[in-house]
């Protein structure tokens, strides 16, 4: 009984933590994407 | 986008026209317009043509025209018309408990259509979108420097508002 906790603990934990992970790859792609705009809009108001 | 109604009081609590207040109040109202929120169109409308009106007199002020004290004149009768109307903005982002997170695919879609991006960055910034990180500090910083940036476009573009 307590090792099924145990593995039922651990396994929620790994969840957890996958699904923060996977939360962070999106904020940094968003990022990314939003850096790339700005960049992109800077060049475009050098050149005008 | 939460910060909405300070960024506005702060706006409101300056004595006088500036660049920096002109640039602070069209960049709130892009902002603003790319919330799915029709119910603040009339009023975004007015205060966006208030805005032009007092950017084009304001830009006369730096002129050696006979007429500057007139301008001066102009600049602050519409400073505080332009108040007024950012006043009851205030009280109706207040009310509808201000505001919710701007629609980056709107947004995405309008600097592609005029031109600000082109459609790499366009299809790049669609796929990035989650609106659930639109709240973290770090994401809202780099909205308001794309909206800034947007809003300078527009405004070099020959002070368009789309």
């Amino acid at each position: 009984m307590g090792l099924l906790f145990l593995l039922l603990l651990a396994g929620g934990w790994h969840l957890l933590v996958r699904w923060e992970e996977k939360r962070r790859e999106r904020r940094l792609s968003l990022l990314r994407a939003l850096e790339r705009v700005e960049e992109e809009l800077r060049e475009v108001l050098d050149e005008g | 986008m939460r910060g909405e109604v300070e960024e506005l009081e702060a706006l409101l609590r300056r004595e006088d026209c500036s660049r920096d207040f002109l640039e602070g109040m069209e960049r709130l109202l892009l902002g603003l317009e790319f919330q799915s929120d029709p119910g603040l169109s009339p009023l975004l409308l007015r205060l966006r043509e208030l805005v032009s009106r007092l950017r084009s007199s304001y830009s006369l002020l730096s002129s050696r025209t006979p007429l500057r004290e007139e301008w001066r004149r102009v600049v602050n009768y519409e400073f505080l018309r332009l108040k007024e109307e950012a006043h009851a903005l205030r009280e109706e982002l207040r009310r509808r408990g201000c505001g919710g997170i701007p629609d980056l695919r709107r947004l995405a879609e309008e600097m592609r259509r005029e031109g600000a991006i082109g459609e790499a960055s366009w299809a790049l910034l669609l796929s990035a979108w989650d609106p659930r990180e639109a709240e973290r500090e770090e994401v809202r910083k780099a909205l308001l420097r794309v909206l800034a940036l947007f809003s300078e476009f527009r405004r070099r573009r020959g002070g368009g508002w789309g």
